[in-house]
């Protein structure tokens, strides 16, 4: 036998794969060749670091738990492709959303508790009804807590597009025991209830399902005067039912998807009031408040913008670092942030009230001037089309005649 | 409907859940990274759970994984040589914002261990010549499994064992550092 044959062999006998006389004539062979027997030890000593590679890799304890968790995942993923395909349409805006939240682990967690909930509604209703592609649905489950019975029955009709009405309340102890009872995923609620108002029931929610996204739909009067209570109950989202249907599916999107929503209005109001209410703690005028966020500008500019005498300013400011007990007008304005001012930015030439600048005011008028001229040149054709015509008439009579 | 669902997903994890040591052993041998070697492992488990349906009785299962394993190496591969190279975040680096930036002398004693010369060596072989190696040496299969998994005869599996076994040890000899010690006085 040759080297070469014998090589063939020992790769087998490496790998028990030899039988047992090629073993023994493989083995008789190497005992008589030594670069045979070498090349065995080498092959050996490969195997062996192999074997240390292999046994040395570092298998986390936690992979098996991994796998477990992404194949549950994978599997609850199914059952709601499956459950949405009859439904396809009707879904389509939600479908992306979920497949957007499949990555956040913790909200998957909620999702596949949500899915299997649904599912195990449907088969519950295969029971008892033959009705049950309508009732099952992805959408979320809401409650509506509104006084009036018309806007609940408007709301109710707008919003059926995007969410499930599974309740209405009228009043506050009413919506809590029905939210109890039906665990929504969504509530809409308004402040001004009678028996128990918004804010208790938003606390009481809150409490019992912190999972429940509250959206809070009223006035603009409750909005603001109870804003920091409900932002401290839970309430997620704030809406102004003097808005549009268009900020309400805003907030609505927002708020399902338990981020928060605050309608731009609700918030320029709450800092106004926030604004407002300095001015007794700190016994400054409304016309010394208009100054001191103005503190960022120079004397003369505020003066320009006030509409007041370089004098007059220097006078407000003297007053005011003595009501603000502080020597310069950089701590005045410093204060004036912590007390939740907001100081005005540098824009000279800006309109005090409105807030709109000279320039874009020249331009407006400039614009208006164009469109002044533009009528009057329609008009000057119109007056002169008219002579013409009236010199026709007046000439042709007297061609007749 | 999904009770069955869950029977399935259940016989599914039972069925397979042990290979998952073997598995991440192919794979860390394979990219030379725990992190890489995980992902690989958690998207052969899917994958393979997806189209468990199209599992024919007879196969072993452990070679139909391994298979896929092997494509999403493969792939893995594809898309690692499109893309720069990435540096591994130590996990406990988020910990602490004074945390080290370099390893400490035993986190590179630990990372040592794990033979840097020979894994080198693996990850700059052929992949015609270390699959069969590495499914050998690192999974344990047979020949016969081999030639199942990658779709060979049993002899071109043999063959290219040989080649891949030579290939290693030139690798290894032609490149020695320090941890191969053993292996220079073999040099003839």
């Amino acid at each position: 036998m040759t080297c070469n044959e014998i090589a063939t062999l020992l790769e087998l006998l490496l790998d028990d794969q030899l039988d047992p006389d090629a073993r023994v004539q493989a083995l008789q062979h190497m005992a008589a060749c030594s670069s045979c027997q070498s090349h065995w030890d080498e092959m050996k000593k490969v195997r062996g670091r192999l074997e240390e590679f292999k046994v040395a890799i570092p298998v986390s304890d936690s992979l098996q738990q991994q796998v477990k968790d992404r194949l549950a995942a994978a599997s609850t993923d199914e059952k709601k492709e499956a459950a949405s395909a009859p439904e396809k349409e009707r879904h389509l805006q939600i479908i992306p959303t979920l497949e957007n939240l499949k990555s956040e682990p913790k909200q998957v967690g909620g999702l596949s508790a949500m899915v299997q909930e649904r599912l195990y509604q449907q088969e519950a209703l295969k029971d008892g009804t033959t009705n049950t592609s309508k009732q099952f649905s992805l959408r979320p489950r809401t409650v509506i807590c509104e006084k009036h019975e018309l806007i609940r029955f408007g709301l109710k009709r707008v919003i059926s597009e995007v969410v499930e009405v599974v309740g209405e309340a009228s009043d506050g102890m009413m919506a809590t025991e029905m939210i109890r009872r039906l665990k929504p995923d969504f509530v809409i609620l308004d402040v001004d209830l009678e028996v128990l108002n918004g804010v208790e029931v938003c606390r009481r929610i809150s409490q019992e399902l912190p999972a429940a996204n509250i959206l809070i739909l009223t006035d603009s009067y409750h909005a603001t005067k109870y804003h920091g209570q409900l932002q401290r109950s839970g309430a997620r989202g704030f809406c102004l039912k003097s808005s549009g249907p268009r900020s309400l599916f805003e907030a609505i999107d927002q708020v399902t998807h338990s981020l928060p929503y605050c309608d731009p209005k609700i918030t320029q109001l709450v800092k106004q009031t926030a604004a407002a209410s300095i001015a007794p703690n700190s016994n400054l005028t409304d016309r010394e408040t208009e100054v001191l966020i103005r503190l960022d500008l120079r004397n003369k500019e505020i003066a320009e913008e006030l509409d007041m005498k370089l004098r007059t300013v220097e006078k407000h400011i003297e007053c005011i670092l003595a009501k603000l007990k502080v020597p310069t007008r950089t701590a005045a304005a410093l204060k004036a942030v912590q007390l939740g001012l907001v100081l005005l930015p540098k824009m000279p030439g800006r309109d005090p009230i409105t807030g709109v600048t000279h320039e874009q005011t020249v331009n407006e008028l400039q614009a208006e001037l164009a469109i002044a001229n533009e009528h009057l040149k329609a008009l000057f054709k119109q007056n002169s089309l008219l002579k013409e015509a009236l010199d026709d008439k007046l000439r042709r009579p007297s061609e007749g005649s | 409907m999904h009770l069955n669902e869950n029977q399935l997903n259940r016989d599914f994890e039972n069925l397979t859940i042990g290979y998952v040591e073997q598995l991440f052993r192919l794979a860390y041998a394979r990219v030379g990274n725990i992190q890489d070697a995980e992902d690989i492992v958690q998207e052969t488990y899917l994958k393979a759970y997806k189209s468990f349906s199209t599992f024919r009785s007879g196969t072993r299962i452990q070679n139909w994984l391994a298979q896929i394993l092997i494509n999403l190496t493969r792939d893995h591969y594809r898309k690692v040589s499109r893309s720069p190279a990435t540096v591994e975040l130590d996990e406990d680096f988020g910990d602490g914002a004074d945390a080290p930036a370099f390893m400490s002398p035993e986190e590179q004693l630990c990372r040592d261990e794990i033979d840097p010369q020979l894994s080198t060596a693996l990850m700059s072989m052929s992949e015609v010549l270390v699959r069969p190696l590495l499914l050998r040496e690192i999974y344990d299969a047979t020949y016969e499994e081999i030639a199942e998994i990658l779709v060979v005869p049993k002899g071109t599996v043999m063959s290219r064992l040989a080649r891949a076994r030579a290939a290693l040890r030139n690798r290894l000899l032609s490149n020695p550092d320090a941890s191969a010690d053993d292996l220079r006085g073999l040099r003839k």
